[in-house]
Order: C-alpha cells, then sequence, then structure tokens
C-alpha cells in the first residue's frame, strides 16, 4: 500500500438544496448531510477539497446526445407542460420530474466527476471522490431512474484519454445499466483486440424490480462481448456473502483485465433498511469493498449513487471517505447541525436487516462460475496475450499553473506527433525535416 | 404521479414506481416507431447474416432487439439459443411464478408468438433453462442513440491536451496543509455532557452551537464560509424573521400531501421574494430537523425522517380497522411503524391532524411587499391563527391530542414555533462571528454576502 494517498474530494454546496418534489425518494439533501459529517469528523484535514466547475453542455454532450442536453438546459417547471412529446421522449416527469435548478444540478454532480477524472489523469491525486456523482441510470438520450446525465460514462471518457483500460464496477443495488449501456456494443476495429471499458455490476436482478437489466448473461456485444459483468442478487444478501463474491470477482477482474484506472460507484441502497432497497449489508460490509478496491493502487474515482434513507447515506459515505484515508472513525457521531439525523444512537452503526436472505450458496457459486467463465474468455485473445498491452502511459509531472495556450491539438498536429515518436533512426542519419516535409 | 413509500415488500408487485419507466414507453409512440418496424418471429428464422460490410451474426446468440450501427435494417428480433459452451447454472430456487410475457419490459415488444416459441423452447430444454432470468429477461438497446464513442487507444507519446478544458479540474477550496496532518487526530463524539437537561432540545443546540464555534474558531471565516457551513444546519433560519418562519411552518401544515395539496406551490407564492433554493434550505435545514427534534421525542425507535407527511399529531393517524375508516396516506407509508409503536388496540381512532376543512386550509398571501392587508380574515396579526386555530380544533374533537397530557409540554411547539434567538445559550452565528473574529470580520461577512 502506498504510504499516503492523495485525496481530492468534490464538494458544491448548492447541490443539496435541490428538491426532487415532495415524496420522491432521492433527496440530494442527503449530501449536504454525508458533507457535513465527513466535515465533523475533521476529515477534510486528511484531503484537499475542490468545489467542481459546473459541466458545460457541451462535456455533458461528450456522451449524451446534443437534444436531449439542450432539452434539459431549457426546460422548467413552469415550461414542461408544452413539451409533452419531448418530456416523453427523454422519460421526463416521473420518477425524473422537472425541478427547479434541474440543470445547475446535472452540471454540478457531472463537473465534479469530470474534474475528479482529470485530476487523476494529472496524477495530481490518486484517490478523487464525488459523492453527488454516480447516478448510472442516465441514457445516452434520455432521463432514467432519478438521474439525467450519466456522470460516470463522461468520467470514464475522461480517463480513457489517459489510461489504455479502465474498469467500472457499481455497488448499488440497481443494475447500472446506463453505463453498462454506454459501453456494451462497439463496431469499430479495437487494437490488440481488448476492449477499453470493463462494467462489473452486482445488484439486485428478478421480480420485476428495476430496470430489469442485469442478468448474468449479459456480457457485451461485439468488440464488446465478455467485457461486461453483472452479477445480479436476490434479496437479503448480507455481508458475508457479499464481500466474498465481491472480493473474488474483483480480484479475478483486476488480474485478466489489468485496467489503468478504476470507477467504483457505492450506491448506497444496497445497505439494509434502505427504502428501495432490498440487501441486508452493513455499512462494513458496504465498506469492505471499498477497502478491497483501494488496495490496488490504482488510479480510483470514487463516486455516490442510490441511497433513500438519507442518515445512513450519510453514515456509509462518511465511513467509506474515511476508508479511503485509511482513517477508522470512532462510532459516536460528533456534534454537528444534523446530529438529529443520527438520533437516537447518534452511531455510524446502523441496524441490521429483518429480510430473509434468499441467495443460496449454490446460486452464488453458480454465478460466480459464469462469471468467471466469461474471464476466462477474455484471457484467450487470439493473437495478442495481455502482456503484449501496451502499458498505461507515463505523463510527467503536471504543473498546474502551466497551461497549453494553443488549446486542443487538431489531429493533423497529431498525427505528425505520432510519426515521430514512431520514427526509425538510422545512425546519425536523421529523417526528421525530409519526414515532415513530406506531409 | 404518487410515489409509493413502503419500499420493503417486493414480492408482489408493488415495487416502487421505477418500474414505471416501462409503462410510459409503450404510450409514447413516437419513440416506438421502429417497433413497427420489428418483423414478426417468424420471418427472420434461419436469416442468420444481416447484409453489410460489418454484419452482425444474428442467430445463436441471445434473444434481442438489435439495431445495426449505420445500417438501413430496421430492428429485427433474434432467436434465443441459449450458447451451447454456457455452463447450464443448476438452480436450488426456481422462480415458479416468472410471467409469461415481457409486458412490463417495454424493450421486448415481441407479440404472443414470440414468447411462446422461446417459452416453448426453453420446455423442450430443460437443462438450459434458467428459471430465474430467462424469460424476463430486458435487452440491452445497442445503436448509436445508445453507446457512447468510445476513442481509439493513442499509444505512447502523444497526449492530447485540451488547453480550455484542462483547465477546469475543480476549484480549491482547502489544501492539504502538513502542519494540520502533524496534530491531526479524527473527530470524536461527545463524551460528556454536564447539562442538567440532558438530550433535551436546548441540550443539543448547546452542543451544537459549541461545535460549531470550534470549527470556526479552527478554520478561520473565510474556510468556513467556503466549505459551506454557514448554509448548514438551523443557524439558515437566522435568515429568515420570526413572522417568516411562522408563515412557513403554517403553510407546510396546512397543506399536506395526504389531502392532496402541495405545500411547495404555496411557498413559491407566497414568498415571491424568496428563490426556491432559499425555500429548500429552510426546508431542511431548519424545518425537518426540527420536526426530527419531534420524532426522536416522540417515536424514537422508528424514525422516518423521509417521511415527507410525518406531523408530530400522526401517531394516532392509523387506520383502526374495526372503526372502518380510510387510511390516511401518511399512514400507508409507516404502517409497520405505527402497529408496531402503538398497536391496533388503541382506543385512537383517526384524527384530522393532518386534514382541514376546506375553510380552514388558508394559503398565506403574505409577502414581505403586501403586508397584513393580505391576510386572510379572520388571520389577525399573527399570520399562523388559523393554523393554531385548526391546531385548537382537533384538541376539542372526540379523539383528542394527549400532547399535553402525556408530554406536559407540546414538544411539537418546543421544536418549531420557539424562537432560537431567544434561548440565552444558543448564540446565532452573527454573534458568534463578532465573538470570534471581531465586528470587522463580521462587517467583512456581511459585505460578501452568502
Amino acid at each position: 500500500m502506498r504510504s499516503k494517498d492523495r485525496i481530492a474530494y468534490f464538494y458544491d454546496g448548492d447541490v443539496g438544496n435541490v428538491y426532487f418534489g415532495p415524496n420522491h425518494p432521492m433527496k440530494p439533501h442527503r449530501l449536504c448531510m454525508t458533507h457535513h459529517l465527513v466535515l465533523s469528523y475533521d476529515l477534510h484535514k486528511k484531503m484537499e477539497i475542490y468545489r467542481p466547475h459546473k459541466a458545460y453542455p457541451t462535456e455533458l454532450a461528450q456522451f449524451h446526445s446534443t437534444e436531449y442536453v439542450e432539452f434539459l438546459h431549457r426546460i422548467t417547471p413552469n415550461t414542461q407542460h408544452l413539451f409533452a412529446n419531448e418530456m416523453a421522449r427523454y422519460n421526463l416527469g416521473e420518477d425524473c420530474p422537472v425541478f427547479d435548478n434541474l440543470f445547475e444540478f446535472c452540471q454540478i454532480y457531472a463537473g465534479g466527476t469530470i474534474d475528479a477524472a482529470r485530476r487523476l489523469n494529472n496524477q495530481l491525486c490518486d484517490i478523487a471522490i464525488n459523492w453527488a456523482g454516480g447516478l448510472h441510470h442516465a441514457k445516452k438520450c434520455e432521463a432514467s431512474g432519478f438521474c439525467y446525465i450519466n456522470d460516470l460514462v463522461l468520467g470514464i471518457l475522461e480517463l480513457l484519454k489517459y489510461h489504455a483500460r479502465v474498469l467500472y464496477i457499481d455497488i448499488d443495488v440497481h443494475h447500472g445499466d446506463g453505463v453498462e449501456e454506454a459501453f456494451y456494443f462497439t463496431d469499430r476495429y479495437v487494437p490488440f483486440l481488448w476492449y477499453r471499458v470493463m462494467t462489473v455490476s452486482f445488484h439486485k436482478y428478478g421480480n420485476k424490480f428495476f430496470p430489469g437489466t442485469g442478468d448474468v448473461k449479459e456480457i457485451g456485444e461485439r468488440e464488446g462481448k465478455y467485457y461486461a459483468i453483472n452479477v445480479p442478487l436476490k434479496d437479503g444478501i448480507d455481508d458475508t456473502s457479499f464481500t466474498r463474491l465481491f472480493k473474488t470477482i474483483i480480484a479475478k477482474v483486476v488480474e485478466t483485465y489489468s485496467p489503468g484506472a478504476i470507477v467504483l460507484q457505492c450506491g448506497a441502497d444496497s445497505l439494509a433498511g434502505d427504502r428501495l432497497g432490498c440487501f441486508n449489508l452493513s455499512i462494513d460490509g458496504h465498506a469492505e469493498c471499498v477497502r478491497f478496491v483501494k488496495k490496488f493502487n490504482l488510479p480510483l474515482l470514487v463516486t455516490g449513487g442510490g441511497g433513500y434513507t438519507k442518515e445512513n447515506v450519510a453514515r456509509c459515505w462518511t465511513v467509506e471517505t474515511g476508508v479511503l484515508l485509511d482513517t477508522e472513525l470512532p462510532n459516536e457521531i460528533p456534534d454537528n447541525e444534523y446530529i438529529k439525523y443520527f438520533a437516537p444512537d447518534h452511531s455510524l452503526k446502523i441496524p441490521g436487516g429483518n429480510l430473509e436472505n434468499l441467495n443460496s450458496k449454490s446460486y452464488l457459486n453458480a454465478i460466480k462460475v459464469q462469471v468467471m467463465e466469461s474471464l476466462r474468455s477474455i484471457q484467450i485473445s487470439p493473437s495478442v496475450q495481455m502482456h503484449e498491452v501496451p502499458p498505461d502511459f507515463y505523463i510527467p509531472d503536471f504543473d498546474e499553473d502551466e497551461q497549453n495556450p494553443d488549446g486542443r491539438m487538431d489531429q493533423h498536429t497529431l498525427d505528425k506527433q505520432i510519426q515521430r515518436d514512431d520514427e526509425y533512426y538510422e545512425g546519425d542519419n536523421d529523417n526528421d525535416n525530409d519526414y515532415m516535409n513530406t506531409d | 404521479m404518487v410515489l409509493k413509500h413502503n419500499k420493503r415488500s417486493f414480492d408482489d408487485d408493488e415495487v416502487y414506481q421505477l418500474s414505471h419507466k416501462h409503462q410510459r414507453q409503450v404510450d409514447y409512440t413516437g419513440h416506438l416507431a421502429s417497433f413497427d418496424e420489428i418483423f414478426p418471429f417468424g420471418e427472420i428464422l434461419g436469416k442468420p447474416n444481416i447484409s453489410g460490410e460489418e454484419s452482425f451474426h444474428v442467430s445463436q446468440d441471445e434473444d434481442r432487439l438489435v439495431n445495426i450501427t449505420g445500417s438501413e435494417l430496421p430492428l429485427v428480433s433474434a432467436e434465443k439459443v441459449f450458447e451451447n459452451d454456457t455452463p447450464c447454472v443448476g438452480l436450488e430456487d426456481p422462480n415458479p411464478n416468472f410471467p409469461v410475457t415481457l409486458s412490463s419490459f417495454s424493450w421486448a415488444t415481441c407479440n404472443t408468438s414470440q414468447e411462446d416459441v422461446r417459452l416453448e423452447r426453453l420446455i423442450f430444454s430443460p437443462d438450459q433453462w434458467d428459471p430465474i432470468d430467462s424469460p424476463h429477461r430486458k435487452l440491452v438497446p445497442i445503436g448509436p442513440d445508445h453507446q457512447a464513442e468510445v476513442p481509439g487507444w493513442v499509444p505512447c507519446g502523444v497526449r492530447v491536451i485540451d488547453g480550455v478544458t484542462d483547465r477546469f479540474l475543480g476549484t480549491c477550496v482547502l489544501p492539504i496543509s502538513d502542519s494540520d496532518s502533524k496534530d491531526w487526530r479524527v473527530g470524536q463524539g461527545r463524551t460528556e455532557c454536564n447539562c442538567l437537561d440532558e438530550s433535551s432540545i436546548r441540550c443539543v443546540r448547546q452542543h451544537v452551537s459549541d461545535a460549531r464555534g470550534d470549527m470556526m474558531k479552527t478554520l478561520g471565516l473565510e474556510r468556513f464560509r467556503l466549505l459551506g457551513f454557514l448554509d448548514m444546519g438551523e443557524g439558515v433560519s437566522e435568515r429568515w424573521t420570526e413572522e417568516e418562519e411562522r408563515v412557513f411552518h403554517g403553510v407546510v401544515f396546512s397543506n399536506p400531501a395526504s389531502i392532496g395539496k402541495n405545500f411547495w406551490d404555496y411557498l413559491v407564492q407566497v414568498f415571491p421574494s424568496r428563490s426556491y433554493t432559499e425555500l429548500v434550505s429552510y426546508y431542511f435545514n431548519v424545518f425537518m430537523l426540527r420536526k426530527r427534534a419531534g420524532q426522536n421525542r416522540v417515536v424514537p425507535l422508528n424514525i422516518d425522517s423521509d417521511n415527507d407527511e410525518w406531523q408530530e399529531g400522526d401517531r394516532f393517524e392509523f387506520s383502526v380497522s374495526e372503526e372502518g375508516e380510510e387510511d390516511n396516506s401518511v399512514v400507508e407509508s409507516t404502517p409497520d411503524l405505527l402497529n408496531d409503536v402503538y398497536g391496533r388496540d388503541s382506543d385512537h381512532s383517526i384524527g384530522d391532524g393532518g386534514e382541514c376543512e376546506d375553510d380552514e386550509c388558508v394559503v398565506f398571501n403574505v409577502s414581505k411587499d403586501e403586508g397584513k392587508d393580505s391576510l386572510p380574515d379572520g388571520a389577525g396579526d399573527d399570520s399562523c391563527t388559523s393554523y393554531e386555530a385548526q391546531h385548537q380544533d382537533s384538541n376539542d374533537d372526540d379523539h383528542k391530542s394527549p400532547h399535553d397530557e402525556d408530554f406536559g409540554i407540546n414538544v411539537w411547539d418546543v421544536g418549531y414555533m420557539s424562537r432560537p434567538k431567544e434561548d440565552p445559550d444558543f448564540l446565532p452565528t452573527f454573534n458568534m462571528i463578532e465573538e470570534v473574529f471581531g465586528k470587522e470580520a463580521l462587517d467583512n461577512h456581511h459585505h460578501k454576502g452568502w
């Protein structure tokens, strides 16, 4: 383990004063509570705190369709009745209501994940945290499951600028369908026959549980085949079963896929007692997954996600912030503005769930077997072994103050640079000039 | 749409209406226009290859709806056959109740004949049948409207540096400093409380206030502000006048969702000079916290602070089946809570603390500009009079509120209506800033604004 991981933590206070509407289970105020609890444990002294920039529409359109982004930008609660067709097309209005400051909310949580990815890319930190992010259901052209913009896809696309392979892990109780779908299929030629994004999701599946995808047989298509891994689970899974399965699978995934960076979505609705969830995980069990992923010492982007019992969300993500800082937090919660939410025990522990664990050992074993089978398929690359894949690119120390004044390099310049790097020198014959002049 | 609260029973179809998504999709004909072009199942059998250079082998793999990237072909469905090399999952937990059709999953809008064929195949291949997931499987859509553009990997030597967007790496609010981390000790919970009224609302406020003061001293005012402390907690109420607070509470109590009202609509009207963000901030940082204070003392073992509709009087608003009265919608959201704590033998029938007669549900047309002239008749100088009157009426009813009898004080009132500013132990943030940093800092703070 590295002696000291640099942690960058992203937060914008405006995100907590967003309201989805009465009786809507998604309450961004939980982010405010989490932030405050993190601060009350003095964890801010061990990490760098950043306010993210608000993502521009063009940045959001790196994944989403421009029409969808534009609609999100323009629609308001007062005008939505005028755009019934578009509201339906983009799946807005029910699970995904239009509320005041909706677009700004999206810009903040997406900006946090994008900034986090950039800081990781530039090696300005080892771990980056954006608890406001993790809205994994959003699709390219529509909202879904309380998610409007898929910050995870945007973060992964950002990481792909600097890392050959990115691994996505999702422990939300709901299937990470938006991220999986974004990278499920490609028909473009992929050099070296490996695929740049692998998605792994652990979730409840069956009995029409949202979103309905995530079967173990969902493994990707064409060049993406075998790069989507789904671990469908039943109600009531407990710490022991979950963490054992998680560690076994993730260890094999990392060994097989050798990612350059990891994105970890820590949806807290997989905790016992969640309003919408149906698992029996304790905070310790949930956090054990975070601890395990951290041990790989890879650039790590951690986000929030689901979580609909807000005090448990705050507890969970605070504990996990501590885990990422290699700090165990005392159970007794310090006095803070939201202490009332943690009554009567004022403890970080949450009560255990009462659900029966419907995941038999044989069922879990069967799932594990299928997943391992899929992973073996990746190892059977016909012409290229994994060790021949170029290592993750090393970049020198990045001086934050030094900005490239020239803006984005155009493709022509980019091509020339590639050619320069691949030049072959014969003795003292330097062909630079001749080579460039032939362009 | 009324969103259900009771999420724990997943055995039947009472799954939270997240699944509503696909029901909606069926209704939107525009989006589903392409589905009309789906060929009947039988037509594509035996046609494994779709024309095109990069043909997609549609046959043996998986049942799906495929939109060939860049091709002009409509969506086609494929025959579903399990791969022979896929290990059969031997399951001990067959679910015999799986739905025959996928009608609840709009993506697979196959007609009945397709379903029958698929099911038939499965029945005749019991060793390959996964009873848990096979007929349920919702398909992952693919196509240019679904997948991201994954950039090609550019190997060593080149990094595309976007001079514009690379500037956006986040604005540093709190850098790490070695001096901070040297003596760093993780925050501890309160270990001793010497208050005579330990655990009272006053006691809690005192300790929270002390913690706030300590944090402000440690961080300095600027960082305290930048970290968002000024926008968290009951201190937010300092930006509201007493009258505004009374009006706010009155509007919320008078317009519960249980009777189809949305108090947010009224809040926006009543406070035209307040932004929505301010209203939300007050709601969560002041209103909900005070409500939580009440909950902590009324039903400490079964607190559900995510129940937006909970009011302190709701403890008596549960359905007693022998009375034959309708459930209050609040009750529906916390039946276990109420049953566990109070049981069904209580003599209290449904109260109407959360309901009111039409003539009592007033909208407080009070704004800073309009003054008192716009108050409803009979409201008087105190804009919450009608709320209090309503509350009083419910006390006079047969199902009397036992607040006074059981607690001696009305916890609701102490938590909600009393002014923390009048409590000498509770230092508003303004005063705290002045005390810790001096008057000049307070002036600068005002200048910067919140």
